[in-house]
């Protein structure tokens, strides 16, 4: 898996897109993590869906979420549940997750706990999934989350955001040396010809 | 005929005796409560000496039937005493005694004479505690003057206490006025005195404040004897008398009497008539006209029929049933008539209607279109469940309206049982709730919605469960009247949420469901949630609602558990909470 670097906060806030879900009072940030990645085409890398709480804490009982992105860019490869609502592989979560159609993922989990049982660590952000994708071909696609229930430990749909996240799919670095190196032979052979015109 | 042959020393004895002896709490058990027995002429042969024979015998089968111990008659033993009238009403009493059951009765406006008071001890003994007292005991008595008219016991875990207004035996207190006066600190003493909860009623012929009579308990109008009003309704209410009981009007009227200085109150049940005679109440209501502020607040009535009082005593709850005959004059139920009977009428008895009260309760007077969310109790038995019940939605939207105009309250009281009772059965305690019904005749009410808390961790479904008439649990929604079940629902409870919908909300931790009667409350498991009806609610059954996610309720309406009209992981997340484990 090749992960590259994270932009600054600012360029984050500035290219990500907002769109709120109304329910509970207690308001909830779901978001894409790493909010903005480049990474080389053929590589694989992952992103987590995460809340992140913006009021109250609150324990989440099952979410569901789509995940759109451009399919001619990426492929998806394949998701994991994090063990926020139970442990994953367990009775303890029914995992509903799947490809609804090519670019669009639904994560979808209910905890089968009490409600007691849940347990989620007071005011911390609270990972539900990591998605990996593999990129197939230079270029750049949100991430775009829409977010359909995130329910908290009794079933009541609570209040949310969504922060969608960005990818850019860049060439593989020898193939980018090759290029400049090619560009490079190029004006250097330029230069040559020039000059050898001018003392003539 | 039932004569006494005991002097007054060993009676005396007897007295002493019988007091020695304590009060013991038992299974429920019953008592009958009967009005005047009056009767004019003897047409048919078979109402001899003013007394109804015909009535009463019928009144007596009733009595049979339901497994009584005992029965009261409050009064107007006959409609013109004399001593042959007197033997008449005691044969006819010998048909319940034989059958094991005692009676006791009171005196009223028809034997008022002090022949009568020295009569009394001759045909009825039971009233001095001599003989044919069955299993009551501790026979009182406020002075010798007195003994056998004014007297009080206990049987088993109820104390009563008959309270006589008429001329002595010494012939003195020949004014009727005024006799209850110096007998309100007996009536306080003997009250107080009893064992702790225990119940006690007080019962006297004449009213607290009469529908057709002026004339009351206290005197010539509801206005009479104020000082000895107060402390006669202060002592009442002080010591937990829930009822006084009277006849002398021959109607059957409930109603909340508060004393005149407003300070303390009791409900007055004025019986029914077993008589040939039916009042008809006057307007404006002698309340109305005798007091200001007025201090009655109708609760129930009936005209023009012939009824009885089945007092069933359970522990600390006791369940009143009111049974009653068209009179024979012609009328229908809902259109009662009126008319001086000359021979004696075939009576139907139905039971009309039900109230009641617990030691253990608390009472709530509903005012007409005012809500009956003030309506909340918290079980305080020892090793309880600790339930609470709430009426968390609801308006006393529809009151009966009295002949003379006024519109009856709802008097809503609580009684609590332990779920011990009912083997395993119910997981939280037994609520009583009574005096919710709208109509006499009906068991309907207005829609409420009514909560019962629990404790803990769910382990499958519960639902608010009443006892049906044949003594089964069963769920509350499915004994509406008029009404098919509505919608099972997770989560709290919404006002646009329709009759007969039910639900639990695991984050209060209640259970809650839209009922239209009242009667008898606990929680029990129920299969509220089981979409695949094998019995539980499991993961099986999650899974068939989150595989339908996202679609609309009319799929699969079961398993739209919030009720928001589609089918979505928060429905799966909320069975998930009331899930077996």
């Amino acid at each position: 898996m090749t992960v590259s670097t994270i932009k600054s906060s600012l360029l984050i806030a500035a290219m990500s897109a907002f769109t709120v879900f109304t329910g509970k009072s207690s308001a909830e940030l779901v978001t894409i993590e790493p909010q903005l990645l480049e990474v080389q085409t053929g590589s694989t890398f992952s992103v987590d869906i995460t809340t992140l709480q913006l009021g109250e804490s609150t324990d989440i009982g099952a979410f569901d979420i789509d995940l759109a992105y451009d399919n001619a860019v990426f492929e998806f490869a394949g998701y994991t549940l994090y063990d926020g609502l139970g442990s994953v592989g367990t009775e303890e979560v029914l995992d509903l997750s799947g490809l609804v159609e090519p670019g669009k993922l639904n994560l979808a989990a209910i905890s089968l706990l009490g409600a007691s049982e849940l347990n989620n660590q007071p005011n911390q952000d609270l990972k539900l999934a990591a998605v990996t994708f593999r990129a197939i071909k230079n270029g750049n696609s949100e991430l775009q989350l829409s977010v359909n229930y995130l329910s908290d430990a009794f079933g009541e749909c609570l209040t949310v955001s969504s922060r969608n996240g960005n990818v850019n799919s860049v060439p593989e670095p020898a193939m980018t040396a090759m290029f400049l190196m090619g560009a490079f032979m190029l004006v250097a052979n330029s230069r040559k010809r020039n000059h050898s015109k001018n003392r003539r | 005929m039932l004569k006494n042959s005991f002097s007054y020393h060993i009676r005396r004895g007897v007295l002493y005796l019988v007091a020695a002896s304590s009060i013991v709490s038992a299974a429920p058990w019953k008592f009958g409560v009967m009005g005047d027995t009056q009767w004019k002429g003897n047409v048919d042969g078979e109402n001899p000496n003013t007394v109804p024979a015909g009535i009463v015998r019928q009144v007596n089968q009733e009595f049979i039937r339901h497994g009584v111990k005992m029965v009261i008659q409050v009064g107007d033993l006959v409609d013109v005493y004399s001593r042959p009238a007197f033997d008449t009403r005691a044969e006819l009493a010998q048909e319940l005694i034989d059958a094991g059951i005692g009676f006791f009765p009171l005196r009223g406006n028809h034997e008022p004479t002090s022949d009568a008071a020295n009569y009394v001890s001759t045909v009825f003994p039971q009233a001095c505690g001599y003989m044919n007292t069955f299993d009551a005991v501790n026979f009182q008595y406020p002075s010798e003057v007195l003994e056998c008219l004014s007297y009080s016991f206990d049987y088993n875990n109820v104390r009563f206490v008959m309270v006589d207004q008429f001329t002595r035996k010494d012939n003195s207190g020949s004014n009727n006025n005024d006799n209850l006066v110096d007998q309100v600190a007996w009536v306080a003493s003997v009250l107080e005195s009893r064992p702790e909860n225990t119940h006690a009623f007080v019962l006297s012929h004449k009213n607290l404040v009469g529908q057709n009579h002026r004339d009351v308990v206290f005197g010539s109008s509801p206005a009479s004897n104020i000082p000895a009003q107060n402390g006669f309704i202060e002592a009442m209410q002080r010591n937990k008398v829930w009822y006084y009981l009277s006849g002398h009007d021959h109607l059957h009227h409930r109603s909340v009497i508060t004393s005149p200085d407003m300070t303390s109150s009791v409900k007055e049940l004025i019986c029914a008539s077993n008589s040939y005679k039916f009042y008809t109440p006057v307007i404006p209501s002698n309340d109305e006209r005798y007091n200001a502020p007025t201090r009655e607040l109708p609760i129930a009535q009936e005209l023009y029929t012939v009824g009885y009082y089945i007092f069933t005593v359970d522990g600390s709850n006791i369940t009143v049933d009111y049974y009653s005959s068209l009179n024979g004059c012609g009328g229908t139920w809902g259109a009662t008539v009126n008319c001086g009977l000359t021979v004696t009428p075939s009576l139907s008895f139905e039971k009309r209607e039900t109230f009641g009260y617990g030691l253990d309760g608390k009472e709530f007077n509903v005012m007409p279109d005012a809500p009956l969310t003030v309506v909340a109790d918290t079980c305080p038995l020892d090793d309880s469940h600790g339930t609470c019940a709430c009426i968390i939605n609801g308006i006393n939207a529809i009151s009966s309206v009295l002949y003379d105009g006024r519109k009856a309250i709802q008097n809503i009281s609580t009684g609590w049982g332990r779920a011990a009772s009912e083997n395993g059965l119910l997981t939280s305690d037994i609520l009583h709730l009574w005096g919710m019904e709208n109509e006499i005749g009906s068991d309907e009410c207005d829609w409420y919605t009514l909560s019962l808390s629990f404790k803990g961790t769910l382990s499958g479904p519960l639902a608010i469960v009443s006892k049906n008439h044949d003594g089964n649990w069963i769920r509350s929604t499915d004994i509406n009247i008029n009404s098919d079940p509505g919608k099972f629902i997770i989560g709290r409870f919404k006002p646009e949420y329709g009759p007969g919908s039910r639900g639990i909300d695991p984050e209060s931790k209640i259970v809650w469901a839209v009922i239209n009667h009242g009667g008898t409350f606990a929680l029990a498991p129920s299969n509220d949630g089981d979409q695949d009806d094998d019995g539980d609610v499991d993961n099986a059954d999650i899974a068939i609602v989150a595989s339908l996610k996202n679609k609309p309720a009319s799929i699969k309406p079961s398993a739209d558990l919030d009720n928001d009209g589609k089918i979505t992981v928060l429905d799966a997340r909320k069975l998930a909470l009331i899930k077996n484990r």
